[in-house]
C-alpha cells in the first residue's frame, strides 16, 4: 500500500504484475479506520459480450471469495479497460438466485416446477439417448444449439468427434449478411479495421459505445481521433458514437448502400481512387456487366465501364434515397480519399443485419476500401483472418460426412451460417425432429423474432424429444426445458479467446479463478465444480464428460479423441487439453514463457493472455511458401495451383499468396453470385430493402413502380392493425446490457431497465402530439405490443426504435427469471396459435440473502418487442432480417403498458412469403452451396453434393 | 494507488507540466463545472458539452431513455421544471441518477423554531428600552419559557435531520472552528444557558439580575437568529440561500415571531393592553419587512442561475401554491390587513399573529425545499 502524495505519483491505473500475488488495499467499508486487504490478483476474461476483454479477479485472502474484477494491464486488445459490464461480473457470480444445481423438470415441460438432480444422472440420460440415437443413424436428431460461444473451436472439434452435422448457431440473427457481404470480397467474413492509424474512420455501427468488440475498439477509435483522425457516423438514430462524430448522416435504413456507392462515384469521377491496387488487387479482368467484358480490355476501359455502370448513383440520388445530404456525401467521400490507405471503417449489424439485402452495404463499403487501396495497410481495413489467431489442439477428427438440411437447407445456399431461426418453421413443415438438443447460453423465446413459435417448438415433446439448456442463468428458454444445467460465469471456466481487436494477433485464456488460485496453494481438483459455487460445471468438461457417456468403451470411436495426449487411454483433462495447445500450438509462447523460467500453461495462468504477433499488414503480397510453389502451376487466370488447389497468385510476375477466394485477389466481380442464381449482383450493388417506402406504401394497397414483388415481400396487416407506418428500428443495443445475459446483474439493471419507443417530434405531432411518457401501440406484421413513448430529435423521422435488451418476463412470481430484470406476466394461449400476455406486476424488491434485492426501487423491465416480429430471412445470405414495418397508433383504453399479442399462424405465413424469394440449390454440378465459401463445422467436401433423392424441384 | 483503470479519467499532478494530466488541460480545451462557485474545481472535462455539464441546463422528462427516474432517493429528487428559462433548446437528459433531497421538514420547522425561541424575548426589551412598556416578572417568566422552550425543540429537530444523530456529541466536543453547524450548535447552547438563567432570575424574584441579563440575552437571541444564514451559506451549489439579505431576513423574522408572542400572551400570564399596543405595529412593521424581503429575494435579480432557478421554483414552480398562497397571502397580506384595519382588537391582533407565524412556517418550507431542490450535478 502507498502513502498519499501531493503530486500523485503514487497514483496508477493497474496494479502492477510484480504485486498480483500480494496486493493491498484499504478497505472503504471501514473508513475512517485504515484496515488493510490483501488480494491475490488472478487474471480471466469477461464473458458478458465477444469482445474477450481481460479481467483481472480480485480474491479477498481472507474469504478467498473473488470480491470485484477491474482489467487485465496485461490484456493486449483491451488493455486493463472495460466498460460497464466487465466490473459488473461480480454481481452475476454473487446473483443469490443464480442456478447452482443440475436442475430436472418434475411436471409438464413448461410448468416451472423443478427438482435437484445429479450431474451422474443427466450424463447417464443424454449419454443414452445420444448413443441411441447414433447407433441408429440419427445423427441429424442430435443438436448443440449456442447462443454466447465463448471460446474457439473445441465444441466444432466434439461434434465432429461424434461424427455428426449438429452445430447451430445464432449467427443468422446477427451478422450474416455482412459477413457474406465481406466474404464476397476476400474470403474473411469480417473486418478488423486499424483504427488507431487511421486518418478517417467511417462508422456504420455505434462502436464507441457498444457491439462487437466496442471497448477494444472505442479505445483505438478515440486514439485515432487524439492523433487527428475525422469520424463520420452513418446511423438513423443519434448514437453516443454520432454525437462524438465530425459528421453524422443519418441515412433512411436500407439506403446505407446508395450512400457508400454514390462516395465511390465521388472517388471515382474525380480519379481520386489507387489505379495500382485496384488494377493488381482486384480481379476486374473477369469482370462482365452491361454487354461489357473486361476480358483483354484496357484497364482505363474497366473504369469507364464502372463509372458507366455506377452513373445513377449520383450524390443527388443518393439524397433522395437516404435523406443524407448530397455536400457531406461528396466532402466526405473527398475525405475518403484524402485518407487513401489510411481510411477505416467499420460495419457488422445495423444496416446489414436490419434490412433484406443488407449485406450489399458491406459490398458496398469495401468499394470504398478497394478504391482507396486501404485494405491490409496500417490505418486500413484488416482482414478477420489475419488480426485472430486460432491454435490447433492435439488432435482432430475427421470432418463429418453428413449435411443436416434444417441447418443447411436447399432454399438458401448462399447461407453464411445455420437458418437457426427457422428451426420451429422447420419442424413445423415436417422437414425432421430432434431427439436431443443443447441449448447453450442461447435464450430464443426471448431473443429470436418469432418467440411464441419457439415455445410451440419446445413444449411439443414429439418436436423435441429431449431439451437441455446449459446456461449460468434462468432464461424464457430454460423454462421450456427438460434439464436447466448451470454452467460457470467467467471466473469459474476455461476457454480459449482470440478476436481481431486491433492490428495484432492475441490468446485471451479464461480461467476458473478459485480452482487456480487454490491449485496454486497446492490444492488438487478432478473438476471444475469442485471449486465452484454450488455444483456449478464447465463446458470443456462437460462435453469430454458426456462423449465419454456415449462411447464409455471407445467402441464407437467417440472416446478416442477425449483421451490424454500424455496418458494413453485416460480421460483428458483440461490442463492437459490447453497445456498441450500453448507448447506445440501457439508460436513464441513457449519461449516467452521459459524466458520467465514457467511452463506455457503456468505463463497463460499467469498473464491470462499472450499477444502471438503484429506481422499482420498487407499478408496477401507474402510470398508463397516455396514447399507450395515447387510443383505448382500457374492458370491462365494468374491462379497458382498446386494438387489442383489454389496456393497464391502471379502479381506484378511474383507468386504471392492473395486472398482465400477463388480469383485469389478481391472480388469486385463475383462470379459465385452469378453462377448460383444472381447475376444481377455480381457487382456491388444497392438494392432496396424490405421497409424501404415504397414497400411502406405497397402495405397499404399503393405499391408504386418501385415496389419490385421479385425482390420485396408484400407485407399484409392483421385485420386490427391501424396507425401510421413507420420503420421500426429494434437492434440497437445499449452501453449496459448485453441481451439477456446481463438479466442477474444488479449494477446492470440500476442503470437500464426501461426501452421506450424513440420517435421524432414530426411524427409525434402527426400521431396526435404524443409526449415522452405517453402509451403506444405498435403493430407487427403478426401482433402488437404496447409501451411508452421518447420523443427525441436524435432519430430521423419516419423511423421509430426501440431497444432490444428489455422486456424481459416470468411466469413465476418468485423464481425462474431474475426478478430485478423481469415483469411478471399472465400468459395464455387464447386461440390455437393466438397468444397473449399481460404484466401482472413489474419489477418489485424481494427478500434473498443480498440486502439489495430489498432497495430495488425500479419498477420497470421495459416491454419484449422481438416476439412479436416474424422471421424474415434474406433470400440470399438467409440473416433474419430485422427492421420491422409497423404501424403505430395511441395506444387505446384497453391497452396496458406491456401488453402483448401475436398470431403465429401470421407468422408461418409472413415465413413461406419470404420464402418464396429464395433462388434454391443446386448451384453448378449439383451442389448445396458453394465449396469455396466458409462453413462452420465443414462437412467432407462429398456432402456438399446433392444425393439425387433429396434434390428440391 | 488505482484510479481509473479505464483510463476515461486521467489523474495526474498539475503543477508538473509533463504530466499527461497537465498536457492535456494544456492541449484541449476543457471546462469545469460550476466555475462561479469560486471553489477552483481541478476537474477537467475534454469536449464537455454545456448541455452535459451544467444540470439545470438539459430537460428532464418524465422517463429516460433507458430507464426510470429514481424518486426513490431521499426527498423524491431534484425537481426539473418544464418551463425553465435555463433550458437549452434541444436539450433533453438521456439519462441521469436520482439527487437526494437531504433535508427533510425538519429544517424549515428548525428555521421557525427558532425564530420563535430567540425573538420571544426582544421585542418586549425594545419597548421598555424606548419606554413603552414597564418590566413584569410574569411576562419574563412566559417569554423566557418560550424561548427556552422553543429554542430546546430547535435543538431536537437540529439533531433530528442529522444521518447520523449520534454524531451531534462529536459536533459539540469536536467541534471544527470554521464550520457553522459547530457555531450554531455554541451559540444555541449559551443562548439557552443564558435564558435559563434569566427565567431562574426572574422566578426567584431578583429584577436587578434579570434586567442585567435581558440584553445579552436577547443580543445572543439575535446572533441565534442569525448565524442560519451562515449556515446556508456553506452549502455550495445552493446558491439560493446565499443571498446577502439572509442574515437581516433572519432577525426580521425573529421580531416577527415576537411580536406575535407577545400579542398572543394573554393578561395572566403578563399579556397587557400596553403590550398589546406595542405589538401589533411591530408585528405590522416587522411583517411588512419580511413581506420585502421576501419579495426581493424571488424579484431581484440573481447573480447565479442556480439561484434563479431555485427563485423560480418558488414563484412559478411546484412550490408556488404554497409560497403566494400561503406564504405571501394568507401569511403575509392578509394579517397585514387585519392589523390595519382591525385596531385595537385583541381578536384581530390574534389571528393575525397566527396567520403570521403559519405563513413563516410555510415560506420557511418553500425556501428550504426550493433551495435543494435544485439540480447539482
Amino acid at each position: 500500500m502507498t502513502d498519499f502524495k501531493r503530486d500523485g505519483s503514487h497514483l496508477s491505473y493497474c496494479p502492477p504484475v510484480e504485486k498480483w500475488d500480494d496486493w493491498v488495499e484499504l478497505d472503504a467499508g471501514a473508513w475512517p479506520r485504515r484496515v488493510e486487504k490483501h488480494y491475490q490478483l488472478v487474471p480471466t476474461i469477461c464473458f458478458n459480450c465477444e469482445s474477450g476483454c481481460g479481467l483481472l479477479a480480485y480474491v479477498d485472502k481472507e474469504t478467498g471469495e473473488v470480491a470485484k474484477f477491474e482489467g487485465n494491464p496485461m490484456h493486449p486488445a483491451s488493455r486493463g479497460r472495460l466498460c460497464a459490464k466487465g466490473p459488473a461480473t461480480i454481481t452475476q457470480i454473487h446473483d443469490p438466485d443464480r442456478i447452482l444445481y443440475p436442475m430436472k423438470r418434475s411436471g409438464p415441460r413448461g410448468g416451472g416446477k423443478w427438482t435437484r438432480t445429479s450431474w451422474d444422472e443427466v450424463l447417464e440420460t443424454f449419454g443414452g439417448r445420444i448413443r441411441k440415437a447414433f447407433q441408429e443413424n440419427r445423427g441429424e436428431e442430435v443438436m448443440y444449439h449456442v447462443g454466447r460461444p465463448g471460446h474457439d473451436f473445441i465444441m466444432e472439434r466434439t461434434l465432429q468427434a461424434w461424427g455428426i452435422d449438429g452445430h447451430n448457431s445464432h449467427t443468422n440473427v446477427c451478422s450474416s449478411s455482412a459477413r457474406l457481404g465481406y466474404l464476397l470480397w476476400h474470403y474473411a467474413d469480417r473486418p478488423s479495421p486499424d483504427h488507431a492509424n487511421a486518418r478517417f474512420i467511417l462508422l456504420l455501427s455505434a462502436h464507441l459505445e457498444s457491439g462487437h468488440y466496442f471497448n477494444p475498439h472505442a479505445q483505438r477509435i478515440i486514439e485515432g481521433k487524439m492523433a487527428g483522425a475525422k469520424l463520420a457516423v452513418m446511423d438513423p438514430r443519434l448514437s453516443n458514437t454520432a454525437s462524438m462524430a465530425d459528421y453524422w448522416m443519418p441515412s433512411y435504413p436500407g439506403t446505407e448502400a446508395a450512400v457508400l456507392l454514390a462516395m465511390a462515384m465521388v472517388i471515382l469521377g474525380e480519379n481520386r481512387f489507387d489505379a495500382a491496387f485496384v488494377k493488381n488487387w482486384t480481379n476486374w479482368e473477369e469482370l462482365e456487366v452491361d454487354g461489357f467484358r473486361a476480358q483483354g480490355q484496357s484497364f482505363g476501359a474497366l473504369i469507364e465501364a464502372l463509372k458507366r455502370h455506377y452513373a445513377k448513383f449520383t450524390p443527388e440520388f443518393a439524397e433522395k434515397e437516404s435523406g443524407v445530404k448530397a455536400e457531406i456525401i461528396v466532402k466526405t467521400a473527398r475525405e475518403i480519399a484524402t485518407a487513401g490507405s489510411r481510411f477505416a471503417s467499420h460495419l457488422w449489424r445495423g444496416s446489414s443485419s436490419g434490412n433484406l439485402g443488407g449485406w450489399q452495404s458491406a459490398r458496398a463499403l469495401m468499394l470504398l476500401h478497394v478504391l482507396t487501396g486501404s485494405v491490409g495497410t496500417p490505418g486500413g481495413h484488416n482482414l478477420n483472418a489475419w488480426n485472430k489467431f486460432v491454435p490447433r489442439p492435439y488432435k482432430n477428427p475427421p470432418p463429418q460426412k453428413r449435411w443436416n438440411e434444417l441447418l443447411y437447407p436447399q432454399e438458401w445456399p448462399l447461407c453464411v451460417h445455420e437458418m437457426s431461426p427457422l428451426l420451429p418453421h422447420f419442424l413445423k413443415e415436417g422437414r425432421g425432429r430432434i431427439e436431443a438438443y443443447f441449448t447453450r447460453v442461447f435464450n430464443p423465446v426471448w431473443t429470436y423474432p418469432d418467440g411464441f413459435s419457439w415455445i410451440e417448438m419446445l413444449r411439443d415433446e414429439e418436436r423435441v424429444g429431449l431439451h437441455a439448456a446449459l446456461t449460468p442463468t434462468w432464461s424464457e428458454t430454460a423454462w421450456f426445458a427438460d434439464y436447466v444445467l448451470p454452467m460457470g460465469f467467467s471466473s469459474e471456466r476455461h476457454d480459449l479467446m482470440s478476436q481481431e481487436s486491433y492490428a495484432g494477433k492475441w490468446i485471451g485464456f479464461r480461467q476458473p479463478v478459485l480452482r487456480v488460485l487454490q491449485e496454486r496453494e497446492g490444492k488438487k481438483f478432478d473438476y471444475t465444480y469442485q471449486a465452484n459455487p454450488g455444483e456449478v460445471w464447465e463446458e470443456d468438461e462437460f462435453w469430454i464428460n458426456l462423449s465419454w457417456a456415449i462411447d464409455p468403451d471407445g467402441s464407437m470411436g467417440i472416446r478416442q479423441w477425449f483421451e490424454s495426449p500424455y496418458r494413453p487411454g485416460q480421460k483428458l483433462t483440461v490442463d492437459e487439453y490447453y497445456g498441450w495447445i500453448f507448447e506445440n500450438s501457439v508460436p513464441g509462447l513457449p519461449a516467452a514463457a521459459a524466458k520467465e523460467g514457467l511452463k506455457p500453461l503456468e505463463y497463460m495462468r499467469k498473464y491470462g493472455a499472450y499477444e502471438v504477433t503484429t506481422d499482420v499488414y498487407r499478408l496477401n503480397e507474402k510470398p508463397v511458401a516455396p514447399a507450395d510453389l515447387s510443383g505448382s502451376n500457374v492458370e491462365a487466370n494468374c491462379v497458382v495451383k498446386k494438387d489442383g488447389k489454389a496456393v497464391g497468385v502471379m502479381v506484378d510476375g511474383e507468386a504471392v499468396v492473395g486472398y482465400n477466394t477463388p480469383s485469389r485477389k478481391l472480388e469486385l466481380f463475383s462470379k459465385t453470385m452469378a453462377d448460383w442464381k444472381w447475376p444481377e449482383f455480381a457487382l456491388p450493388e444497392y438494392y432496396r430493402s424490405h421497409i424501404h417506402r415504397s414497400a411502406q406504401a405497397a402495405s397499404l394497397g399503393k405499391p408504386g413502380e418501385d415496389f419490385n414483388p421479385q425482390y420485396m415481400p408484400l407485407v399484409e396487416w392483421p385485420k386490427d392493425a391501424n396507425g401510421e407506418v413507420f420503420t421500426l428500428l429494434p437492434i440497437f443495443r445499449l452501453p449496459h446490457l448485453i441481451h439477456t445475459r446481463s438479466g442477474n446483474s444488479k449494477f446492470l439493471y440500476e442503470i437500464a431497465h426501461k426501452n421506450p419507443l424513440w420517435l421524432n417530434p414530426e411524427d409525434a405531432k402527426t400521431l396526435g402530439d404524443i409526449r415522452t411518457g405517453d402509451l403506444l401501440k405498435v403493430h407487427t406484421e403478426i401482433g402488437f405490443f404496447v409501451l411508452h413513448a421518447w420523443v427525441t430529435e436524435g432519430l430521423a423521422p419516419g423511423v421509430v426504435a426501440c431497444s432490444h435488451h428489455m422486456g424481459r418476463w416470468r411466469l413465476n412470481k418468485e423464481d425462474h427469471v431474475e426478478r430485478m430484470s423481469s415483469a411478471w406476466v399472465d400468459l395464455q394461449e387464447v386461440g390455437k396459435g393466438q397468444w397473449k400476455m399481460r404484466q401482472l406486476s413489474g419489477v418489485e424488491p424481494y427478500e434473498t440473502t443480498d440486502p439489495d434485492t430489498q432497495r430495488v426501487w425500479w419498477s420497470d423491465a421495459g416491454v419484449h418487442q422481438n416476439i412479436t416480429f416474424p422471421v424474415h430471412p434474406d433470400p440470399i445470405t438467409g440473416m433474419h432480417c430485422w427492421h420491422q414495418m409497423v404501424r403505430v397508433e395511441r395506444a387505446g383504453v384497453s391497452d396496458r403498458y406491456g401488453d402483448i399479442f401475436v398470431d403465429t399462424n401470421l407468422s408461418f405465413a409472413v415465413y413461406q412469403r419470404w420464402k418464396a424469394l429464395t433462388r434454391p440449390a443446386p448451384g453448378p454440378g449439383g451442389l448445396r452451396r458453394p465449396l469455396w465459401i466458409p462453413r462452420v463445422h465443414r462437412p467432407e467436401e462429398a456432402a456438399f453434393y446433392i444425393p439425387s433423392s433429396t434434390k428440391k424441384a | 494507488m488505482i484510479v481509473c483503470p479505464e483510463h476515461a479519467i486521467i489523474a495526474g499532478d498539475l503543477n508538473d507540466p509533463t504530466s499527461e494530466a497537465a498536457q492535456l488541460v494544456a492541449r484541449e480545451p476543457v471546462r469545469v463545472r460550476k466555475p462561479e462557485q469560486g471553489t477552483q474545481p481541478k476537474l477537467y472535462y475534454i469536449d464537455g458539452d454545456e448541455s452535459a455539464i451544467v444540470p439545470t441546463a438539459a430537460r428532464h422528462e418524465s422517463i429516460y431513455m433507458w430507464s426510470q427516474r429514481n424518486a426513490a432517493v431521499l426527498g423524491g429528487g431534484a425537481l426539473y421544471p418544464p418551463d425553465s428559462p435555463l433550458l437549452q433548446e434541444n436539450a433533453l437528459a438521456a439519462y441521469d441518477v436520482g439527487h437526494a433531497r437531504p433535508w427533510g421538514w425538519q429544517v424549515p420547522a428548525y428555521c421557525w423554531t427558532k425564530s420563535i425561541g430567540s425573538g420571544a424575548l426582544a421585542v418586549p426589551a425594545i419597548a421598555m428600552l424606548l419606554g413603552r412598556l414597564p418590566g413584569d416578572r410574569m411576562r419574563d417568566i412566559a417569554l423566557a419559557s418560550v424561548a427556552l422552550v422553543f429554542t430546546a425543540l430547535t435543538t431536537v429537530l437540529l439533531v433530528w435531520d442529522l444521518d447520523h444523530k449520534e454524531r451531534f456529541l462529536r459536533v459539540v466536543f469536536t467541534p471544527q472552528s470554521k464550520s457553522w453547524l459547530a457555531r450554531g450548535a455554541f451559540i444555541l447552547i449559551t443562548y439557552s444557558g443564558l435564558c435559563g438563567v434569566f427565567w431562574l432570575a426572574a422566578v426567584a424574584g431578583f429584577p436587578f439580575a434579570a434586567s442585567v441579563l435581558l440584553w445579552p440575552t436577547v443580543l445572543v437571541g439575535f446572533c441565534g437568529a442569525a448565524y442560519t444564514a451562515f449556515l446556508f451559506g456553506q452549502c455550495e451549489g445552493r446558491d439560493l440561500w446565499q443571498t446577502p439579505l439572509l442574515p437581516a431576513h433572519l432577525i426580521v423574522q425573529a421580531l416577527l415571531c415576537g411580536s406575535a408572542v407577545l400579542a398572543l400572551l394573554p393578561d395572566s400570564i403578563g399579556g397587557s393592553t400596553q403590550a398589546l399596543s406595542f405589538a401589533v405595529p411591530t408585528l405590522a412593521i416587522s411583517l411588512g419587512l419580511h413581506l420585502l424581503m421576501l419579495l426581493g429575494e424571488v424579484a431581484m435579480p440573481h447573480t447565479t442561475d442556480n439561484a434563479r432557478y431555485g427563485a423560480r421554483l418558488m414563484t412559478h414552480g411546484p412550490f408556488a401554491r404554497a409560497f403566494w398562497g400561503g406564504a405571501v397571502v394568507v401569511g403575509g397580506i392578509v394579517p397585514l390587513l387585519l392589523l390595519l384595519l382591525g385596531g385595537p382588537s385583541r381578536i384581530a391582533a390574534g389571528a393575525a399573529s397566527l396567520l403570521a407565524l403559519a405563513g413563516l412556517l410555510i415560506f420557511e418550507w418553500c425556501f428550504v425545499m426550493a433551495g435543494q431542490s435544485v439540480p447539482n450535478s
